[in-house]
């Protein structure tokens, strides 16, 4: 049957003029898939493609150069001290956020998922904190958590404990409150979903059989909830790495620097300082650090 | 000791009732089938049995325990699901071995009777899959020998083999019942399939709307049911029914006349006669009755005929001697085997018990 059809096709062709193989060579479906081509060059390929130029530049706002120097910027990049505490800083922010949003969000969906009473209620008031601007979350974390002025701080001192928020120490896991604060609802909504999707039947027949709570846990609700958690995992941990609003609003980097994350310092060396080809190279090295986990996380996901 | 026994069970979902007010008791060692449409409560009662439902009222005992308020895993039951709800993380031997684990049996005692289990259930080749590589039968036998695994006093079957095709399940009946009657071990299983209750139960429970209709072996449900809903409900095909108005040993239904015989009730009445009842006769016998051949569906052995009488349809299910060579469209005499014939009330279906 396709034989003959394609036999046929083939003869039509032959006989078809420059129009119709023009037709045949880029055939109605691609033409379709056109304008979203034509968006996604002009501003994701364009854009990406360029700032990878101005990256192997000397391109500044100030001196509009676009001199190859090949892989100057990069060495200067990575051999500079700023850079790589900065990427400390973004790192330590990731990894303690998002660990404490994942296991803080799976206890609390376990909880809500055996939760009969007001349910709806719970959630949508659990959920809320996700739905604010996180400039806004900045704003407001900056006068609950201010020494002289907020809650939190003015709380604890009267149990006599004095707690700057934002001193050198502190900073960094201040920021890390605020993203735990913000997007450990995102974390519980994602494993929510995943916990109510489950079939129930293996859950009874572990209650038939007799099997401790973590006996259940480690089984069949660890294993069977995976792929959502790495496709949470991938998400919050992109998400997180852009630290930038909390930073900008609050503590401006400061103090010391300790809060100087990637995002910040890229925006002050391309923005506030007009080295745009270095930001650039900044930029695409964190691409890459990022990446590594990124795929091997995707990988995983697939094989679960 | 472990028969099962449901004293004045309700079980409320809201305001639905799907258990009203239930009593029976199951013998020990006894395999009982709850069978029912969709919505009747026959699972309902087997996880109330397993404790994964808990029951608005009344008591439940497993032997002369009460174990209303007993979690599942205090029953001593095993439970095996329509889905078979295999740990599909853990391989065969896992699966089957949890129920040990989970009640922290040594690992060498663990390793040993799930190779027994498995050779009984015909696993020991599949021991070190997982459940998706297993094929639907397969993966039930894995349900089943977990059940087995821990001895318990109770099996419970939740329709395990709606899921399969119909020679594997001629198969796994026959395993189950033989494993069941070596074990001994008191059972229920609940289907929807009135032949496989039939074939399978040595007690059947015929349930509809929340309530136990008859509680009673196969044979007596078939040959003595208590009201209309089981007559229809046990047999196929089913039982004819024919509603109208009996007088003197005349039932008068839609313009026609059926002969009855001396002792027969009168007024209005359902009159209920199986297929395989209904007789060719020589036309112009005492008790007989014209009837045109719709349909006939030869099965082997025996033939399902499809008669029409006026307006009515009446099922019957001849022999191959007694089909002889009726063919459909022609016009026959028949008759109903009059120790056979069942009345009931045509209001609640209830049994008219003749006297004597």
């Amino acid at each position: 049957m396709s034989q003959v059809s394609s036999q046929t096709l083939a003869d039509a062709s032959e006989r078809k003029g420059l129009f119709s193989r023009l037709v045949d060579a880029f055939p109605f479906r691609w033409w379709m898939a056109l304008p979203l081509i034509l968006l996604l060059g002009i501003f994701v390929l364009y854009p990406l493609g360029f700032s990878f130029y101005l990256s192997l530049t000397e391109y500044k706002l100030t001196n509009r150069s676009l001199d190859f120097i090949g892989f100057e910027q990069y060495r200067r990049v990575l051999t500079d001290g700023d850079f790589t505490e900065s990427l400390k800083i973004t790192l330590t922010f990731v990894v303690a956020a998002v660990l404490i949003e994942l296991v803080l969000g799976l206890v609390l969906a376990l909880a809500l998922q055996k939760q009969k009473f007001a349910r709806n209620i719970t959630r949508a008031l659990l959920f809320t904190p996700m739905f604010l601007a996180p400039v806004a979350v900045g704003l407001v974390f900056r006068f609950l958590l201010n020494q002289q002025l907020g809650l939190l701080p003015n709380a604890l001192a009267v149990f006599g404990w004095q707690v700057d928020f934002f001193s050198p120490n502190m900073a960094l896991w201040s920021m890390v409150l605020i993203d735990v604060w913000q997007w450990t609802p995102f974390m519980v909504l994602l494993m929510l979903s995943g916990l109510e999707s489950m079939p129930k039947s293996p859950f009874e027949a572990a209650r038939v059989d007799g099997a401790s709570f973590f006996l259940t846990f480690r089984t069949l609700t660890l294993p069977m909830l995976a792929p959502v958690l790495i496709v949470a995992l991938v998400i919050r941990v992109l998400e997180s790495s852009k630290l930038f609003e909390y930073v900008f609003v609050i503590t401006n980097g400061g103090p010391g620097g300790t809060t100087e994350s990637l995002q910040f310092i890229m925006y002050q060396t391309g923005i506030r300082f007009f080295r745009l080809a270095e930001a650039s190279a900044m930029a695409f090295v964190f691409l890459l650090v990022l990446a590594v986990p990124i795929i091997w996380m995707l990988r995983q996901a697939k094989e679960t | 000791m472990a028969s099962i026994t449901f004293d004045n069970v309700v079980k409320n979902y809201g305001t639905f009732q799907a258990i009203r007010n239930v009593s029976f008791e199951i013998p020990d060692g006894e395999f009982a089938v709850i069978v029912g449409p969709s919505g009747s409560g026959k699972t309902t009662m087997l996880r109330s049995i397993g404790g994964l439902e808990s029951i608005s009222s009344g008591r439940i005992l497993i032997g002369d325990r009460d174990v209303t308020n007993v979690a599942p895993k205090h029953r001593d039951i095993a439970f095996v699901f329509q889905n078979y709800a295999l740990y599909a993380h853990l391989t065969v031997r896992a699966n089957i071995g949890f129920p040990l684990k989970a009640r922290k049996t040594p690992k060498a005692e663990i390793a040993e009777r799930v190779e027994d289990v498995a050779r009984r259930a015909g696993l020991e080749k599949l021991l070190d899959r997982k459940p998706a590589e297993l094929s639907g039968g397969q993966q039930q036998r894995v349900a089943i020998a977990r059940a087995l695994v821990r001895q318990p006093s109770v099996f419970l079957f939740d329709e395990p083999m709606s899921n399969l095709d119909a020679q594997l399940r001629l198969d796994l009946r026959h395993e189950v019942l033989e494993l069941q009657q070596s074990l001994g071990v008191t059972s229920v299983w609940v289907t929807h399939d009135q032949e496989e209750a039939m074939a399978m139960g040595d007690r059947i429970l015929v349930v509809n709307h929340g309530i136990v209709e008859q509680n009673a072996s196969p044979e007596n449900l078939y040959s003595d049911p208590v009201n209309s809903y089981v007559a229809g409900a046990i047999g196929s095909p089913r039982m004819n029914m024919i509603q109208g108005h009996s007088a003197n040993q005349v039932l008068t239904a839609d313009g026609q006349n059926y002969p009855l015989f001396p002792g027969c009730p009168d007024g209005n009445i359902v009159a209920g006669i199986r297929p395989e009842d209904i007789h060719p006769v020589e036309s112009g016998r005492e008790g007989s009755f014209q009837a045109k051949v719709q349909l006939v569906e030869l099965l082997g052995a025996r033939a399902i005929v499809s008669l029409a009488v006026g307006d009515r349809r009446l099922n019957a299910v001849f022999s191959r001697r007694e089909l002889g060579d009726i063919k459909e469209l022609d016009t026959i005499s028949v008759s109903m085997a009059k120790d056979r014939l069942l009345f009931f009330k045509p209001d609640n279906g209830e049994r008219i018990r003749l006297a004597g």
